[in-house]
């Protein structure tokens, strides 16, 4: 009898442990698929030929929140996957912003030049 | 016999007792001590409400509609939690809102650039055909 409740409490145990380590996995896997996600839109953005020369801090920012992700425990893990998503899109919309602040002075300048050319024209 | 294991079972048992009540004990100081509010989050707070702030002025309801309101949303949902006494709540949603202001700050100025970079555009080719149709004297044959 006695040993027959052993041999249950065994397998109840064995099944609870099978349990808790393919939750484990589970879990682990999908921080592993969230981290891969950014970091990868993080790559992308990184190897763009234009964009990647831009916004140095916020890159450097984006890699940080990465590695808090990749650092942060369970309670943690959900703030920090919102925070690393962010700084990315941060990261992109700043190098963005800075190709079009030098296409916008390109323009300006042009703009400059046209307006001086239509001047000498009307005071002729 | 019986009765020395009756007392080797009952100092045993009293022993596990012991061990049982001083593991509740450490067990309910875990508890509280997770329970305990940690001191309020002001200077996330402070600063979520300040990125919130420059939001409005960069125009961030106009050209970043969706993460200004997510900004807003956060900033809500920390206060809340800061009245419910829930500071780990509040820090993680002013977090969240100062993240949300920044990158709606970054969008705004974003679409104020490329509105700029249009008009320039327009402009410049309106100037360019003016030039073209009406050139300087100095310019024809």
């Amino acid at each position: 009898m006695r040993h027959r409740k052993c041999n249950s409490l065994h397998r109840f145990t064995s099944a609870a442990l099978v349990l808790f380590c393919l939750l484990g996995v589970g879990t682990a896997s999908a921080r592993n698929e969230d981290y891969q996600r950014i970091a990868d839109q993080l790559d992308r953005l990184n190897s763009d030929p234009i964009l990647g020369q831009h916004a140095p801090a916020q890159m450097d920012r984006a890699r940080a929140a990465l590695a808090a992700l990749k650092e942060a425990g369970r309670s943690e893990r959900e703030v920090c996957i919102y925070l690393a998503e962010r700084s990315v899109e941060i990261a992109r919309a700043s190098a963005e912003m800075e190709v079009l602040e030098g296409q916008r002075d390109d323009l300006q300048r042009e703009n400059d030049r046209l307006q001086l050319a239509q001047a000498r024209r009307d005071a002729a | 016999m019986i009765p020395i294991l009756v007392r080797a079972n009952a100092k045993f048992m009293t022993a596990n007792r012991e061990k049982i009540h001083a593991l509740v004990v450490v067990a309910a100081i875990a508890l509280m001590q997770g329970c305990t509010p940690t001191r309020p989050p002001v200077d996330e707070l402070d600063a979520a409400s300040r990125a919130f702030a420059s939001d409005r002025t960069a125009d961030a309801a106009t050209f970043a509609a969706v993460e200004y309101r997510a900004a807003e949303q956060h900033l809500d949902q920390a206060r809340a939690a800061e009245g419910r006494q829930d500071y780990d709540k509040a820090a993680q949603f002013a977090r969240e809102s100062a993240a949300d202001s920044e990158l709606a700050s970054a969008k705004a100025r974003l679409g104020k650039a490329h509105a700029q970079v249009d008009q320039l555009k327009q402009d410049n080719a309106s100037l360019d055909r003016d030039l073209s149709e009406h050139p300087s004297p100095e310019a024809q044959p």
